[in-house]
């Protein structure tokens, strides 16, 4: 790969890693959600159904596909400069 | 700095760049395509090599290594696919789209602008102008260390003012 496809490499990688910072910032807010609503459920109604799981789960859902986009989907751009990487990585051991 | 492309118009417009400059490595194309865009629009690796790759995929674009670089010329078929589009109709459009844009630089940005503009990348120095290279570039950096601590004191300045 030249010093062209490097750098779009590098900022593509920039571009992943900002992702990925911003899942994990997406799930220290819902796990913090999570515990502060099991404490309010804990203090206010703990004979109660567990009422604070079915937020937690539904925001989970949309968590999980956070975390399908960011770790499993890779932009058009990202797979074709990833394949040129490896072919010419197949092709220079 | 928003979208200045539209879908299609990126892998249009890199076409004629391609065809005016007979053949090219991508610093030269994303160089040559900023200057036919003109405004504030930055293009930046990320956006043009992969556009790149998919023009040489689709057979539009050949590319040869030489140098360490990868050079692109346009093929029979990317020629032919030019011709049939009135690509040059959208650049007063791509232009007006680039000069409103709003404008977001950062140092990282100027920094690979700067890579981008050397005439060679893989060219290796002798000692001597290693040497001259490296105080060029030690003296840019404190310069830029200046005016960046100077736009905070000048801020701070501001602030106790205001």
């Amino acid at each position: 790969m030249d010093d062209f496809g490097k750098l779009a490499w590098q900022e593509l990688e920039a571009r992943r890693a900002a992702k990925r910072q911003l899942f994990w910032l997406h799930f220290t807010i819902w796990a913090l959600v999570g515990v502060l609503l099991f404490v309010i459920w804990l203090l206010a109604t703990p004979h109660a159904m567990p009422w604070f799981l079915i937020p937690i789960f539904a925001w989970a859902i949309l968590l999980g596909g956070h975390a399908a986009y960011v770790f499993i989907l890779h932009s058009p751009q990202e797979i074709l400069v990833a394949r040129q990487r490896d072919a010419e990585k197949e092709r220079k051991p | 700095m928003g979208r200045i492309f539209g879908k299609g118009e990126l892998p249009k417009a890199l076409l004629v760049v391609i065809a005016t400059l007979g053949e090219g490595h991508g610093y030269a194309i994303m160089q040559a395509l900023k200057e036919r865009v003109g405004g504030r629009w930055q293009p930046s690796p990320g956006a043009i090599y992969p556009a790149l790759l998919a023009l040489e995929e689709r057979g539009l674009l050949a590319a040869e290594e030489r140098d360490g670089s990868r050079v692109y010329r346009l093929t029979d078929v990317g020629a032919a696919a030019l011709a049939e589009e009135s690509a040059g109709a959208s650049w007063a459009s791509l232009s007006a789209r680039a000069e409103t844009a709003p404008r977001r630089v950062t140092l990282t940005k100027l920094v690979r602008d700067f890579q981008a503009d050397l005439p060679v990348h893989a060219t290796a120095l002798s000692a001597e102008q290693a040497l001259r290279v490296r105080d060029a570039l030690t003296m840019a950096a404190r310069q830029i260390r200046e005016l960046l601590s100077q736009r905070e004191t000048d801020r701070d300045e501001g602030e106790t003012n205001g």
